[in-house]
């Protein structure tokens, strides 16, 4: 099985003339060049899939850290495609089904664990404001993310940036509504393409709500949830390492959490390993490997 | 000798023991617990978990999470027991092909004694990671009140886990041969045992010569140390209703902690006045926070929620006395089974009602898997002089008119034993009479275990009352019942041997031994993998730290130079080959990366 082609798919978007849109496509095809060495994509089963151009692999840090002042990231965000609200991630959409909150990828976030403070975990935000690292998608975060993803409140330039982007957000999807597109299964292939395959999941699964019997989306999902597998195994390495709590208990409830990141951290005990706190989670596999990466980064748990 | 294992098959908990240098001793298994929780679930991939890694997923995948099989062991899925098991358990019980009870989990049902076998092999894999050698025969311990068909099954389960089960002996038997063990004791002794799912107390009689008798026993099946925790997880959550106006029952994570929490903090108070329960990130708050669940609870405060449970144990032994028509007195000492019996109130409670405190030198989690032990090992040593006389679980009977049972054998008889009763026809003329022997106590005949049923033909016509039929019931040494019924007149005769069944076929009971060995092949290959890689690892890791050192020495001299090299030859290969992942190629350079290894040592450890 031949590994996955990095070309752009015939029927991947065109962009548009102009500064916003020259940036997304350099930062896909900067990721581009990270996907071999962290991804292997053999035996997706994704034959009439078009192939993904922007994959995960290691956060694309080198490809999309651009300096503040040379993209006025939150406009450019909005103005790469206005007319495609669905693109932008609401904070209650973490790719893995409604209501399940979390970041998605395919580049979309740049988390540096540098930035966290040394024993709480929690994000450092003179880190942020003296060194920017976010790319154009990131900066399309909403607030309120879980597990600390969101700027910190001190920040005035996240906080100016959150409000931006909440009120672009909330503009074109009213709160507590799925993204909703005139042409999902276009959004659907689109997603995919540009490699956010969370946002491409939950598309997907929003489609087989109404028409379980797809053929062409189920492939779109399960090849979507193969490739993130993935990703999430390379990221974390090996199930059978045994993860610890990294924060004084008095220390956790400082911490920015919900309550699936609780559940998970609450099986965190030094003893038992990553297989099987994923395995007596009850989430699905995809969910808790995100939750547990996310813990990871924010050194929240530890490896032994 | 061939090593026996005592296996004490709970309804919540199971442990393993072995007789080491003359004297019982318990295995903990691999997390360093001496318990396992008797819990077996499938999960979303299929993959099976057994012990505590099931406990702790139980609440978020109830479905399939099988708990308390021990509750449907070799039970008619028509019976009372049964109803009962599927009105309270979230997986799904369903009727076998043989009347029996079988359990579906992800779509693929299983039979009761296979889910037990599940747990028994792994307590077979605990003792035999410990004692680093194969172990096929072991002694399983059941309540006293289990009936033929139960043992069977219990049976059937050790076969299917790969076990010879040599002996099945009553849980009470087994905590009074390991409270017993080394004394030459002639007492009554109660076991008062209040475990995670169910309480039974039981009364014996120490004979001479160790020779054990139940004399009583009684108990309720749903009442155990779960039913304190739902009172503490009770109390929490209408705490945190108050404060917060959220009920965390709704939510199944919650709900799993919950559980968790409440054990913990119900444990901890035997040894402490009051402890904290800290549940950071219980529970969404729906305005996009988490809320955190922080509560101290006090030792009074769970005697108090649970006082009417702990009353209740105490009325079922006065009853059970009362039965027994046995006073307090009798009773010259207790014994305290399964982890409840170390909460404070239920000491006083026991104290109290016999008036006197209860033995505190055995461990109440430890005691019947160790008296298993013993006995296994007695079993197996023909020196040893100790009798266990087994008796009768249930009253054995046939059914008479009117659907009412008659008991033929009485409860708690010593066999080998045998009796007989005259009865007589029922209707005028009447030529054929069914007999359906029964197992139970109670007076009407569906409430009780049907074992077999036969029917005495060519009986002469008369009017009712008139042809009398002598019915005998006989028990042999091994436990096998044979009935007969005579017509006295005639001599006609009828007879029939009642076999104990689980539920399954041979067949059936084959195939489940085959599929099990397989998976056991197969995860012995799994751990073999895992094992060599991991040997492989360290050995790597230690070369790696080695290596600067034995570089410097050997660079200050004209000797192994050619070495070093060699060895980061080895080192390239070894890792190439943990990360291909094969087996075979890993161990292929184990021994080489040994003996580098070992090398290594040597050259530091002889240079000053």
């Amino acid at each position: 099985m031949p590994k996955s082609t990095r070309s752009q798919p015939p029927d991947a978007p065109k962009p548009s003339s102009g500064e916003p849109t020259r940036r997304v496509v350099d930062a896909v095809n900067a990721a581009e060049e990270t996907w071999d060495l962290e991804i292997d994509v053999d035996g997706r089963p994704t034959p009439e899939v078009p192939a993904p151009t922007d994959p995960w692999a290691e956060p694309p840090t080198h490809a999309t850290t651009l300096p503040m002042g040379e993209v006025p990231p939150l406009v450019a965000a909005a103005t790469v495609k206005p007319d495609r609200p669905a693109l932008r991630r609401n904070s209650t959409d973490s790719g893995l089904g409604a209501g399940v909150p979390g970041p998605s990828f395919g580049g979309d976030t740049d988390f540096d664990a540098t930035d966290e403070h040394p024993t709480l975990g929690l994000r450092d935000t003179s880190a942020f404001e003296s060194r920017p690292r976010q790319n154009i998608a990131m900066l399309s975060e909403p607030p309120g993310q879980p597990l600390g993803f969101a700027f910190d409140e001190g920040s005035d330039a996240a906080a100016d940036a959150l409000d931006l982007v909440g009120r672009q957000a909330t503009s074109l999807r009213p709160a507590g509504e799925p993204p909703r597109n005139a042409d999902p299964l276009g959004e659907l292939r689109e997603r995919y393409a540009l490699g956010d395959f969370s946002g491409a999941l939950t598309v997907a699964e929003a489609l087989l709500e109404d028409d379980p019997t797809n053929a062409d989306v189920q492939r779109y999902a399960e090849s979507c949830r193969d490739v993130l597998k993935q990703m999430y195994t390379a990221r974390l390495g090996s199930l059978e390492q045994v993860p610890m709590v990294g924060v004084p208990t008095e220390q956790l409830r400082w911490l920015t959490l919900d309550h699936r990141a609780g559940f998970l951290l609450s099986h965190v005990d030094g003893v038992s390993t990553l297989e099987e706190i994923l395995d007596i989670s009850g989430m699905p596999h995809l969910e808790a490997m995100r939750i547990i990466y996310e813990l990871l980064q924010q050194k929240v748990i530890l490896f032994q | 000798m061939e090593r026996v294992i005592g296996i004490d098959l709970g309804t919540t908990n199971s442990c393993v023991a072995v007789m080491e240098n003359g004297a019982p001793a318990v295995i903990p298994n691999r997390g360093g617990y001496k318990t396992t929780p008797s819990m077996v679930a499938i999960t979303e991939a299929g993959k099976k978990l057994v012990g505590h890694i099931a406990k702790r997923q139980a609440i978020t995948n109830a479905e399939n999470t099988v708990f308390a099989a021990k509750r449907l062991i070799g039970r008619k899925y028509s019976s009372p027991q049964v109803k009962n098991a599927i009105a309270t358990s979230a997986y799904r019980i369903v009727e076998g092909p043989h009347g029996d009870v079988r359990i579906q989990l992800r779509g693929k049902t299983f039979g009761v004694a296979e889910i037990s076998a599940m747990i028994l092999q792994e307590m077979k894999v605990i003792a035999e990671d410990y004692l680093g050698g194969a172990v096929s025969k072991a002694v399983i311990t059941v309540p006293a009140y289990f009936n033929d068909n139960q043992r069977q099954a219990t049976k059937d389960a050790g076969a299917i886990a790969g076990l010879d089960v040599i002996r099945i002996i009553n849980e009470p038997t087994a905590a009074a041969l390991a409270y017993g063990f080394g004394k030459d004791l002639e007492k009554t002794v109660a076991v008062y045992d209040l475990g995670g799912g169910t309480f039974d107390i039981s009364i014996l009689e120490i004979g001479a010569h160790g020779v054990f008798r139940v004399v009583a026993t009684a108990g309720d099946t749903f009442l155990g140390g779960e039913d304190f925790d739902a009172r503490v997880i009770d109390w929490l959550v209408e705490g945190f209703q108050q404060e917060h106006g959220i009920d965390l029952r709704q939510d199944r994570m919650a709900l799993q902690r919950l559980k968790d929490a409440a054990e913990k903090a119900k444990c901890e108070l035997s040894a402490t006045r009051e402890t904290e329960i800290n549940l950071p990130f219980i529970i969404s708050s729906g305005r996009n926070e988490a809320l955190h669940l922080q509560r101290v609870i006090s030792r009074e405060t769970l005697e108090s929620l649970c006082a009417d449970l702990v009353e209740r144990t105490v009325d079922i032994v006065r009853q059970t006395l009362e039965d027994a028509q046995l006073g307090k007195e009798d009773v010259e000492e207790i014994i305290l089974v399964g982890g409840m019996t170390r909460m404070p109130r239920i000491q006083e409670s026991v104290s109290e009602f016999f008036d006197r405190e209860p033995c505190k030198g055995v461990h109440p989690d430890e005691v019947v898997a160790l008296g298993a032990a013993i006995q296994g090992s007695a079993l197996m040593d023909q020196k040893t002089e100790m009798v266990l006389l087994d008796v009768t679980p249930h009253t054995l009977g046939i059914l008479t008119q009117g659907g009412n049972f008659r008991g033929i054998i009485p409860q708690n008889t010593t066999v080998p034993t045998s009796r007989s009763e005259i009865f007589t026809t029922s209707r005028d003329n009447q030529t054929a009479v069914k007999i359906l022997v029964m197992q139970g106590e109670h007076e009407m005949g569906d409430q009780n275990e049907l074992l077999g049923e036969f029917v005495l033909t060519g009986l002469r016509k008369a009017p009712k009352g008139q042809v009398e039929i002598d019915v005998t019931f006989e028990i042999n040494a091994d436990g096998i019942v044979s009935v007969s019924a005579k017509d006295m007149e005639t001599g006609q005769q009828q007879a029939i041997q009642v076999t104990a069944s689980s539920g399954l076929t041979q067949q059936e009971l084959k195939n489940m031994i085959d599929a099990a060995q397989g998976e056991m092949l197969e995860r012995r290959a799994s751990e073999d993998e895992e094992a060599a890689k991991q040997e492989a690892q360290r050995l790597i890791a230690e070369i790696d730290r080695l290596f600067p050192q034995v570089e410097q020495i050997v660079a200050s001299s004209d000797f192994g130079r050619d070495a070093t090299e060699k060895a980061r030859g080895i080192l390239a290969k070894a890792r190439t080959a943990v990360q291909s992942g094969s087996t075979t190629q890993i161990k292929e350079h184990l021994e080489a990366l040994g003996r580098t290894a070992r090398m290594f040592r040597g050259v530091v450890q002889k240079t000053p």
